[in-house]
Order: structure tokens, then C-alpha cells, then sequence
């Protein structure tokens, strides 16, 4: 053990030469560092070939308003994390992007919200199938009160995505696999899905929403009733998940934004107030809110 | 981000723990700056007793690294800090240890005075050194108050000055050099003195990475080995 370690050491020491070399090449950059540019990231963003689109979004529960002139794309692949205090709109915002917002009377929403350059608010957009592109996963585990494996391919049969019952086994199989749920159920997938722990519940109403084979994947606090082992277990998740899906995530831990997302954007009373790479929010954030925000300066 | 206020968290305790620490990164300061001038005093005096004073309070320098150190470590543990209040953190974290290496370049300074003592050396160069010494000590009691008043234009400047010990640092050792082929018999005293002249530059190098950690802090921009006319072009006014 120690002498394959020592190997590995005396490989690296030999690399080294190389990647010096390579440094010299490369830089380190003088005008790098400097030349990154902030500006336009601050309260919007737009990117080129964006997921969701969404321009001037307004809305409104009756004569109240919660979200004002929100505009901010999600790229292809992207986890986009979703901050801020309560009440300041970003679940609002969030339940948006599937239309979760219509069943809800008194709610009026206002300009575009786009996925792949389809407005999914049009006349002719069944929120039904959206729903099918863009899946949620929602605070608290909700698995329906069924086995395990009916939990899963719930979604499919609705949706008519299997012939037969050999095709639906290996959707259900491949969607609890994805969820890294699969080991842990092989051998009761036809058990009730209410008798899983948490974290495990949580998981299956991932691997739920990843057998309808949706686009993107919402979460709404996945892992706040969650023990810190279970939320681990879920970042991980959405690391993975990342390489086929995009992410938008709301979560209160400002810790999990910074660890899961590469983009951040943090609402305060409604309004976007700025959006940036995550990397650059929690180091160096450019609006005050936000700073005021990340280090716990709001009394 | 240039509004820099460090005791507006909800959390009072995280208040003071950071206001301790922003306290005692200054007191260290202040001590470090102390021991370097009594150093330079016993040079230019020729005083034993300065010198032992100074060897003797290496130890508490030391020890205050070691108990920043581990402040820092446990706000890091305790409240993960972000934004300015982690720039702060590791801006504190860089700094002591310069601190601690100007400490140890005093201590050299006040070994050299001993030894020019015990060679009972006499010579104008005391006037030269202490001149060096003095502009270092200049810089370094600056770059201290810029980092205590989060002052980035004053420590952009003071990196520009780092220059300009290095040019007198270069021009003291010429004198020396050309005055050991003058006088052989006093090379060994000479020595003494030239390696007296390089502790006081590197202070200066240590004052200068200060001032850079100073820039990070307010501007949140790392700003090491680029070339300052670049940084003052794009990040002053």
C-alpha cells in the first residue's frame, strides 16, 4: 500500500517537470485575473442557446406582486442554484418554469418563459407533457403509496413510453440506478416505497422523475429534511445528473449552492438580484444584497 | 465591493470573533514594527542590550502566528465564511505569516548589530543602512495602516515603493562591495553589514505581499506577480 503510494508520489515528482513547463506556457496569465469582467452578469443573464429563456417575468398571487422583471436563462447542462431569504420569490420562480403556478387561482404570470424557444405558456402547450420535460422533485420525499417499482414506472406508463413489460423492468432499473437507489432496493423494488428512509424516499422521487426521461430536473429544497448523509448522498446525485440534465435547484443552505451549482442567482423581495458564476458569488459577490446575503449580514 | 463592514452579521459572537481577530492581526503587527525598529536602533546605536531585547521577544511573535492560525481555522470550521468575511480570513491567514518572517529579518538585523559590536566596526556605513532601514520601516508601518483601514489606493501605492527599497538595497551593496576591495581586513564586518542591508529588503518584499493581500481584500481580485501598472489601469481609478 505504502510502497504503490510512494509510486504514485515518484510518478507526479516526474510529471512535474512537464508541468512546469506547461505553466510557463500558459501563464500564470498577468491579464487574466484581471480582464474577467463581472458587469453583465449582475441582476440578469442571457447565454447563447439557452434551456429556459425567460425575459421580463412578472407575477402575481391576486393584487400581490412576487416576482418583478426577472430575466435569466439556464444554459444546456448547467446546475443553476436559486438563494435567497424567504418569501423572496424564487420558489415562485421555480414553479414557474413547469407551470406548478397554474393550478393556483389568483396567480396571473406575466411575460416569456421560453424552453428550447418554445413558449411554454402558449394556447397549445399541454402543461401535462411539459411536465414531462421539465420533472420536479419537491421538499419533502413524497413517494406515492405504492411498491417501489410502480413508484418509478408511474411516469412511464402514463406517458406511453415502454412497449412492453421487459422495456419498462430495465426504464425502472436504469432510473433507480441513475438515482443511486438501485443497490440499495434490488431486492424489494416490489416493497412499499413509504418503508424507505428519508434520504432513500427522497432518491426514489428522483429516480421518479428521471424514468419520464424529462429534460430538466427542478428541485425545490431536495435536501432540507434531510440528515447531512442522505444530502450528501443527493449532491453527489446532482453531480451526476449534470451530464445529462439541466438543474435548477432552490435551496436555503447556502453551503449546497456553492457546492452543487455553477451558477448562482440570488432573489431578495421579488427582483433578480444578481446572477454569476458560483465560484464568484461566494468570493466575491458584486451587489451588496448578496454579500449582506451569503455572510449572514441580514438581521 | 468596496463597503467593507465586518460587524453587521446577525450572528454577534461571529462579530467579535472576527473583530478579534482583525485586533490581533494589528497587535501582532504593531510588534513585528517594534521589534524591527528597536533592531534598527541597536544597529545604529550599537546596543547589546536593544539586540538581546529584540532575540528575546522572537518567541512571543511565534507564538501570536500560532494563535491566529488557529482563530482563523476555527471560524473557517465554525461559520464558513464567504465574501469579504472569507477574503478577511485568508487575507489574516497570509499576512501573519509575512508577519512572522519580518520578526525573523529583525532578529537578523539585531544578530548583525551584536556581531559589528564584538568586531568593534566603525564605519559611515551605520548612517547608510539606517537610512535603508528607515524607509523600510516607513513602508512597512504604512502597509500595516493600510490593511487596518482596508485602504486599497494607499497599499497599491506602497507595492510601487517596494522598487524603490530594492534600487537602494542594490546601491547600499555596491558601496559595500567596492569598500571591501578598498579595505580587506574589515570584509568580515562588510559581510555583516550586507547581510544586515538584504534582511531589510526582504521586509520589504514581506510589506509588499501585505499590501497585496490588503488589495485582495477590498478589491477581491489576486493581484500577485502581475504587473501593478496593469492592476492600477484596471482596478483604480
Amino acid at each position: 500500500m505504502v510502497i504503490s503510494m510512494m509510486n504514485e508520489r515518484v510518478a507526479e515528482l516526474n510529471l512535474g517537470i512537464d508541468m512546469t513547463q506547461e505553466i510557463k506556457q500558459n501563464g500564470p496569465d498577468d491579464s487574466g485575473i484581471l480582464d474577467v469582467t463581472y458587469s453583465e452578469t449582475v441582476g440578469e443573464y442571457q447565454c447563447k442557446d439557452a434551456k429556459f429563456s425567460t425575459r421580463d417575468v412578472n407575477v402575481y398571487y391576486a393584487n400581490n406582486q412576487a416576482i418583478f422583471d426577472v430575466n435569466l436563462d439556464v444554459g444546456r447542462n448547467e446546475v443553476i442554484a436559486l438563494i435567497g431569504p424567504s418569501g423572496c420569490g424564487k420558489s415562485t420562480f421555480l414553479r414557474c418554469l413547469n407551470r406548478m403556478n397554474d393550478t393556483i387561482d389568483i396567480c396571473r404570470i406575466d411575460g416569456q418563459i421560453h424552453l428550447d424557444g418554445q413558449d411554454i405558456y402558449a394556447k397549445k402547450q399541454d402543461p401535462v407533457l411539459l411536465r414531462a420535460r421539465v420533472g420536479m422533485v419537491f421538499q419533502k420525499p413524497n413517494p406515492f403509496p405504492k411498491s417501489i417499482y410502480d413508484n418509478v414506472a408511474y411516469g412511464p406508463r402514463i406517458h406511453g413510453l415502454t412497449k412492453n413489460k421487459a422495456e419498462l423492468d430495465d426504464l425502472v432499473e436504469d432510473a433507480l440506478i441513475k438515482a443511486g437507489l438501485f443497490d440499495e432496493v434490488k431486492d424489494r423494488l416490489h416493497g412499499p416505497g413509504t418503508g424507505l428512509s428519508g434520504g432513500q424516499q427522497q432518491r426514489l422521487c428522483i429516480a421518479r422523475t428521471i424514468a419520464v426521461q424529462p429534460e430538466v430536473i427542478l428541485m425545490d429544497e431536495p435536501a432540507s429534511a434531510l440528515d447531512p448523509i442522505a444530502t450528501a448522498k443527493i449532491e453527489e446525485l446532482i453531480n451526476e445528473l449534470k451530464e445529462n440534465y439541466t438543474i435548477v435547484i432552490v435551496t436555503h443552505s447556502m453551503q449546497q449552492a456553492a457546492r452543487v451549482s455553477q451558477r448562482t442567482a440570488y432573489f431578495h423581495m421579488g427582483r433578480l438580484i444578481e446572477v454569476g458564476d458560483t465560484n464568484q458569488i461566494f468570493t466575491n459577490p458584486r451587489h451588496e444584497l448578496t454579500e449582506k446575503y451569503i455572510t449572514g449580514r441580514f438581521g | 465591493m468596496e463597503h467593507l463592514e465586518f460587524d453587521q452579521h446577525t450572528s454577534k459572537e461571529y462579530n467579535n470573533e472576527l473583530e478579534d481577530v482583525r485586533n490581533h492581526l494589528l497587535k501582532m503587527g504593531g510588534m513585528v514594527e517594534n521589534q524591527l525598529r528597536k533592531a534598527m536602533l541597536s544597529l545604529k546605536d550599537k546596543s547589546f542590550e536593544l539586540a538581546n531585547d529584540v532575540l528575546a521577544k522572537g518567541d512571543v511573535i511565534d507564538e501570536m502566528e500560532i494563535k491566529l492560525d488557529g482563530e482563523c481555522t476555527r471560524i473557517i470550521a465554525k461559520r464558513q465564511p464567504a465574501a469579504s468575511d472569507l477574503r478577511l480570513i485568508i487575507a489574516v491567514m497570509k499576512s501573519i505569516t509575512d508577519l512572522e518572517r519580518i520578526g525573523d529579518q529583525a532578529e537578523k538585523v539585531a544578530y548583525v548589530a551584536k556581531d559589528l559590536i564584538q568586531l568593534d566596526y566603525q564605519s559611515p556605513f551605520y548612517v547608510e543602512i539606517d537610512h535603508l532601514g528607515q524607509k523600510v520601516l516607513g513602508v512597512l508601518s504604512a502597509s500595516l495602516n493600510a490593511l487596518a483601514r482596508l485602504d486599497a489606493d494607499q497599499a497599491v501605492e506602497l507595492v510601487e515603493k517596494d522598487e524603490v527599497i530594492n534600487a537602494h538595497f542594490r546601491e547600499l551593496n555596491d558601496h559595500i562591495i567596492s569598500q571591501m576591495v578598498k579595505t580587506p581586513q574589515a570584509i568580515k564586518s562588510l559581510l555583516h553589514l550586507s547581510h544586515g542591508a538584504k534582511a531589510l529588503e526582504r521586509i520589504g518584499d514581506h510589506a509588499k505581499n501585505i499590501c497585496e493581500y490588503t488589495i485582495y481584500l477590498v478589491k477581491g481580485k489576486d493581484i500577485r506577480h502581475t504587473d501593478i501598472q496593469k492592476v492600477k489601469d484596471k482596478l483604480f481609478d
